[in-house]
């Protein structure tokens, strides 16, 4: 009997670990397919503010399931400026510039026009699965919305951000916080996201905002005031010399 | 007394003619020293003043006006601190007394790329029609003319070109941090191709028009500094009025600092200027030496004169004096030449330059000399080497002389010469 009440309690406790792990990979199955579409066109005014004021940028992001994203920055100090993700290379257009920057190196953690994103964040393969080994630290209240919460450790050293915490919504499977962490495990940045609408079937933050925890003061917001799902994009946006056009 | 003085000057004249080798040979480690004092100055004064010129034409002006937060964080070059309201705070400056032209100048490191490959390197911007940043030998355009105003073209130094391997008329682009954080590019079109003479300017750096580059960076057509010049003949006092005029301007948010409070070389210089009168001395004390034992044999082989002219009845003092005068002769004359000849010598590197580039001197970087130096040296500095020779040759020769006073005339009439 008593062997038997073992056995039991093992199988039982097998059973509840294997639960856990599905669950983190489903949970993050649910979060990544939320964000594939096989094209998205999004207009977004971002405001970063910092010691020395606030500035504002209309931002058009265009991207497609492969993951090639354009950045246009439509109004602001920086309209007609340009931002070309193609594979694993990035692509800078300045209107005052003859030829198109191809951006490599230390580079790439320059900020994207003054916000708290940076060249590094457009670039490499955004697979969690590839690049992170996943634990599933429970559920907590964030934003007055239940959410997973998941820790990301970096599979590889080259990786901009070598510790994550996800706060992923239980009911949409959109990340409500995010925070990104050095190797060191010091707080980098923490992303704030809200007023989640669907859009063509798939849940969009329409509100984001990244406090840069390194500066004092230093918050970039970004509110999309329009988005457009899986509809055609010419395939000349996403070409080099489209960046001239 | 006066008579009796040229009665002696006419007779130490004479003896000094007498053994014509010790005269050379006294007067010619004075000559020698003389000239090599001037000239060593000459290197001194001509180094400080270009270091000078440099400083306040490429850096400071004569006053240099910027923002207080910059100064504070001035190892991040802070871009967005730069001087608001630039124009109208030019034209405010330039109303003031004293005033020659007041500059705005932006510097900032930028990224060229070429090839898909970047180098680093440093844009300057100037208004071109007014700045002194080429005037002096020690600038020269070796090709092309200065960009003209508002224009997207560029002058790159001789440094850059020969990094870079382009010339006048070719285009790069660059890349620069903003002032608003972020980045921007822009191509430009080389106009000419420069030769600064200040080895911190002539390496990887280029030149465009002030506003251009103020708008490339997002200042808001404002530049990180005001160079102020200040006219010709402007006194101490004038120049502390000037600076407080500034600064009232705007008392909360700008800073007006004198172009030699700005650079710790100059305060470095001015004790060098020191050592190098140390070093004059040695100098001089070295050849002193030589006059002193040439006058010790003097004295010790005229002893039998000295003991006639006792008998005769000049006094043992006037003895001595006689030799503290022939030594004083043999030094004033020998300056002279060394001084003359140095002259000579200083005028002819002056006319033509020394390239301290040649001679392995471009490890000046960083302190705002320049390769090429022209020796100069002035009035007052030369006669301070001829008192100095003067005096030193004479104070030498008070020993010597002085052992006149120990000369018994009956012993010494018994020597022989």
């Amino acid at each position: 009997m008593k062997k038997f009440i073992t056995l039991a309690l093992a199988f039982f406790f097998t059973c509840l670990l294997s639960a856990q792990n599905i669950s983190v990979s489903s949970i993050l199955e649910k979060y990544e397919s939320n964000m594939k579409h096989s094209t998205s066109m999004i207009k977004a005014q971002i405001s970063t503010t910092d010691s020395f004021g606030t500035t504002k940028q209309t931002f058009e992001i265009y991207s497609r399931e492969n993951g090639d994203t354009l950045i246009v920055i439509a109004d602001g100090p920086d309209k007609g400026q340009k931002i070309l993700r193609l594979e694993n290379s990035l692509f800078l257009y300045y209107p005052s510039a003859e030829e198109v920057i191809r951006l490599t190196g230390s580079a790439l953690k320059d900020s994207i026009a003054g916000t708290d994103f940076s060249y590094e964040d457009l670039s490499g393969d955004n697979s969690i699965a590839n690049n992170y080994t996943t634990v599933l630290q429970g559920t907590e209240i964030v934003q007055e919305r239940e959410c997973y919460v998941i820790e990301l450790t970096a599979k590889k050293k080259t990786l901009a951000y070598q510790k994550q915490t996800l706060y992923i919504d239980t009911e949409n499977f959109t990340a409500v916080k995010t925070i990104v962490f050095s190797a060191s495990g010091k707080a980098l940045r923490e992303i704030i996201s809200s007023n989640v609408q669907n859009v063509s079937g798939k849940y969009i933050a329409y509100t984001t905002t990244v406090t840069d925890l390194l500066k004092k003061n230093s918050k970039t917001g970004m509110t999309i005031t329009d988005v457009s799902l899986n509809e055609s994009i010419p395939s000349s946006y996403f070409t080099r010399e489209g960046l001239t056009w | 007394m006066i008579k009796n003085l040229m009665q002696l000057t006419r007779l130490a004249f004479r003896n000094i003619q007498r053994n014509r080798r010790r005269t050379l040979l006294s007067g010619s480690t004075i000559a020698i020293a003389a000239f090599v004092v001037c000239v060593m100055f000459a290197f001194e004064y001509g180094m400080i003043k270009d270091m000078e010129m440099n400083i306040r034409n490429h850096v400071t002006g004569d006053i240099r006006v910027r923002s207080l937060l910059f100064s504070k964080h001035e190892r991040v070059q802070p871009l967005q601190y730069f001087v608001n309201g630039t124009q109208d705070m030019i034209q405010k400056i330039e109303s003031f007394d004293f005033v020659e032209k007041a500059l705005p100048s932006i510097s900032s490191g930028v990224m060229i790329y070429r090839n898909e490959e970047t180098s680093n390197s440093r844009v300057i911007g100037l208004d071109f029609s007014r700045t002194n940043f080429f005037n002096g030998k020690n600038n020269w355009m070796l090709d092309g003319s200065l960009p003209e105003e508002n224009s997207q073209a560029v002058l790159i130094t001789e440094g850059f070109a020969q990094k870079t391997g382009l010339t006048t008329g070719d285009k790069f682009t660059f890349i620069g941090k903003t002032a608003i954080g972020g980045t921007n590019g822009m191509t430009a079109k080389i106009s000419g191709i420069i030769h600064i003479g200040d080895s911190d300017f002539n390496g990887s750096t280029f030149f465009i028009d002030w506003q251009v580059l103020s708008s490339l960076l997002r200042m808001n057509n404002n530049a990180l500094e005001i160079l102020v010049l200040t006219k010709e003949g402007i006194t101490g006092s004038q120049t502390n009025e000037l600076i407080r005029s500034i600064q009232n301007l705007d008392e909360e948010n700008i800073e007006a600092i004198p172009w030699y409070k700005v650079s710790l070389l100059v305060q470095m210089f001015q004790f060098v200027d020191i050592m190098f009168l140390f070093f004059a001395l040695f100098f001089f004390l070295l050849a002193c030496s030589v006059i002193f034992n040439t006058t010790m044999m003097s004295v010790l082989e005229r002893k039998k004169e000295i003991g006639t002219l006792l008998a005769l009845g000049l006094e043992a003092k006037t003895v001595s004096y006689l030799f503290l005068l022939e030594s004083a002769l043999i030094s004033a004359v020998s300056s002279l030449a060394g001084i003359i000849a140095g002259a000579a010598a200083i005028f002819i590197m002056h006319t033509y330059g020394i390239d301290l580039g040649a001679l392995g001197g471009n490890s000046m970087s960083g302190m705002n000399f320049s390769s090429w130096i022209y020796p100069n040296l002035n009035f007052g500095r030369y006669v301070l080497v001829f008192c100095t020779g003067v005096f030193t040759a004479c104070a030498a020769c008070i020993i010597p002389a002085r052992l006149t006073l120990t000369v018994q005339p009956a012993e010494a009439l018994r020597t022989e010469n």
